[in-house]
């Protein structure tokens, strides 16, 4: 059974508009006066179903609706229409919220506001503690993830003293110690340098292989996605494309059309084929391409 | 602009002062207040002082250190100082114009200053010896039998947390937001305190967008991480009492006790010297 399965999920973002701010009550006038506003859904009939143990990447440009659907996957969202499975657990039974966060932790966009703990042990512990696990073993589960994300030295450091990778990766070790099923980065590398990107993919990719955690990574850096399993594309809410990165990247017009840009190694491979190369659409690695070269 | 303000932050060290229970401490700084109001003689302010020498070598916080803290109270000091000096009624001595001295005014003067900066010391020994989050920790522990009549002590001790968290961040937002405003062509420098106070403007509001949008993040990363509240938590280092805490009640009982006594027998015998 797959562990996350989407049939046909539909978001819309609540709106305030009629609504005064501070009393809370309706304006009547407005009301009559304004024409209903065609409502955009953020993310439209959104199917597809996930694999425990894959690396998934959904690529999408800004505003076409990668990050509200991430949150639905630890049910910081509801779906306004439509069902979520998340490890056989519909997201909208409230009961099992705290059983779905656990199983599927969460690393956001910006490295500080989600560092809770002034100190980076304390912070990893967050989690556990909220889950009521006794103190011994919140004890030995923070040194264990610490080491696992190679941040085991700075267990006593303040977290404004690291790197932004190295946060990140405090944020990663956080949710690890709640042994999750599941990892979703929400646009984590975004505000990183190029250093600290590979820290914290590297990381992940790790513990993806390592221990069978399934990453979902929500980005638009193209090279993340190369070492996929498999790549989700949306576009305006909807699902655009979806296959293996190979699939994907030797579909270089609908890329475009989705407001990306290819990876490097593919634009090169493309800009040699205009050329007259003999080269596979498919080609992703550099391997390959170079195998392609030689081949001429 | 905030890089000096040495008065109330952690000074790093293992003494036993900075091992000691924050509850200890917290109660400590109580009874170490009330005392300070107790006592109203010379003898006292003599024990007192010692009982401050003890403490801050104990505790091995450089006595320069305390002083550089004091740094922004000496003009609260002073001015204690010269409005007690000055037009403190009794048996007077000395008069010109609209001022005068009296021997009560001398004596009151000279406790008061004392007591402010007794009370300065005292409350910094605390924050200089026991970390924030040990602190809040201790706060959360100290108001937890509150929670009966509804006393949100665990949100105030996690609010207080997470607002030391971010200091250091805001603060560094904060000079940011300056330099940007005056690539822009702001100007902070010039005219009187009202121009001043207006070119803040555009320094604050776009902070408070800031800390609004860093808020909802925040509480967006705890909510995902399963925080519900301070119901059912633990803790990974729970606060445990040592020997030395029950210890260190003992002698804060003995420290109060000492205290009224002092008060009590001096002012008996002695007339003078009380104010």
């Amino acid at each position: 059974m797959s562990f996350i399965k989407a049939e046909k999920i539909k978001y819309r973002y609540p709106v305030m508009e009629d609504v005064d701010a501070f009393s809370g009550e309706e304006k009547e006038k407005d009301k009559q006066q304004e024409e209903p506003k065609p409502e955009e859904d953020a993310i439209k009939d959104i199917s597809l179903e996930i694999q425990a143990g894959q690396f998934i990447c959904i690529l999408g440009m800004n505003g076409s609706g990668k990050s509200t659907f991430a949150k639905h996957l630890n049910a910081l969202l509801l779906p306004t229409e439509g069902t979520l499975w998340v490890d056989g657990i519909d997201t909208n039974e409230d009961e099992q919220v705290w059983d779905i966060r656990k199983s599927v932790g969460m690393v956001f966009q910006n490295p500080d506001n989600q560092i809770i703990g002034s100190v980076v042990d304390e912070d990893v512990a967050f989690g556990l503690e909220n889950l009521g696990i006794p103190s011994e073993q919140i004890q030995e589960s923070v040194s264990r993830s610490l080491e696992e994300v190679g941040m085991k030295d700075f267990a006593k450091y303040s977290p404004n003293k690291l790197s932004g990778g190295q946060k990140q990766r405090v944020a990663v070790a956080g949710i690890l110690a709640m042994e999750p099923k599941c990892i979703v980065l929400d646009e984590s590398t975004a505000m990183l340098d190029p250093r600290g990107r590979d820290e914290v993919m590297d990381t992940v990719l790790r513990l993806n292989k390592e221990k069978g955690i399934t990453v979902i990574a929500i980005t638009h850096y193209m090279e993340e996605a190369l070492d996929a399993d498999y790549i989700f594309v949306m576009k305006k809410g909807e699902l655009f494309m979806q296959g293996t990165p190979k699939e994907i990247f030797s579909q270089d017009e609908k890329i475009e059309e989705a407001g990306l840009t290819l990876p490097q190694l593919c634009q090169l491979a493309k800009a040699l084929r205009e050329k007259g190369m003999n080269i596979p659409k498919d080609v992703i690695t550099a391997d390959e391409l170079r195998e392609a070269i030689k081949n001429q | 602009m905030f890089k000096d303000i040495t008065i109330g932050q952690y000074y790093p060290g293992n003494s036993i002062i900075h091992k000691l229970d924050p509850r200890v401490k917290l109660l400590g700084v109580v009874v170490y207040i009330a005392a300070l109001f107790i006592i109203n003689n010379i003898w006292g302010f003599i024990f007192l002082t010692a009982a401050m020498v003890v403490l801050i070598s104990l505790s091995q916080v450089p006595l320069s250190h305390i002083l550089k803290g004091l740094k922004f109270v000496w003009f609260l000091v002073a001015l204690a100082l010269f409005f007690n000096l000055f037009f403190s009624d009794g048996n007077i001595i000395w008069s010109w114009w609209i001022f005068h001295m009296s021997t009560e005014g001398i004596f009151r003067a000279i406790f008061f200053a004392l007591r402010l900066i007794f009370v300065i010391v005292g409350a910094s020994m605390l924050t200089y010896t026991t970390t924030p989050t040990t602190l809040t920790n201790g706060l959360e522990k100290v108001f937890k039998p509150l929670d009966k009549i509804h006393f949100p002590g665990h949100e105030i001790a996690m609010m207080m947390s997470i607002a030391l968290r971010f200091i250091p961040i805001l603060t560094e937002e904060i000079n940011k937001i300056i330099k940007a405003q005056l690539a822009r062509g702001a100007d902070f420098d010039t005219g009187g305190v009202i121009a001043k106070a207006k070119g803040m403007i555009p320094i604050l509001v776009p902070l408070f967008v800031s800390a609004f949008r860093r808020a909802t993040d925040l509480a967006t990363a705890m909510e995902s991480r399963c925080y519900h509240g301070g119901n059912d938590r633990t803790k990974m280092f729970p606060l445990k009492y040592e020997k030395r805490d029950k210890i260190a009640y003992f002698i804060l009982l003995f420290y109060l006790l000492a205290s009224i006594a002092i008060t009590i027998l001096m002012n008996m015998f002695l007339t003078w010297g009380t104010v």
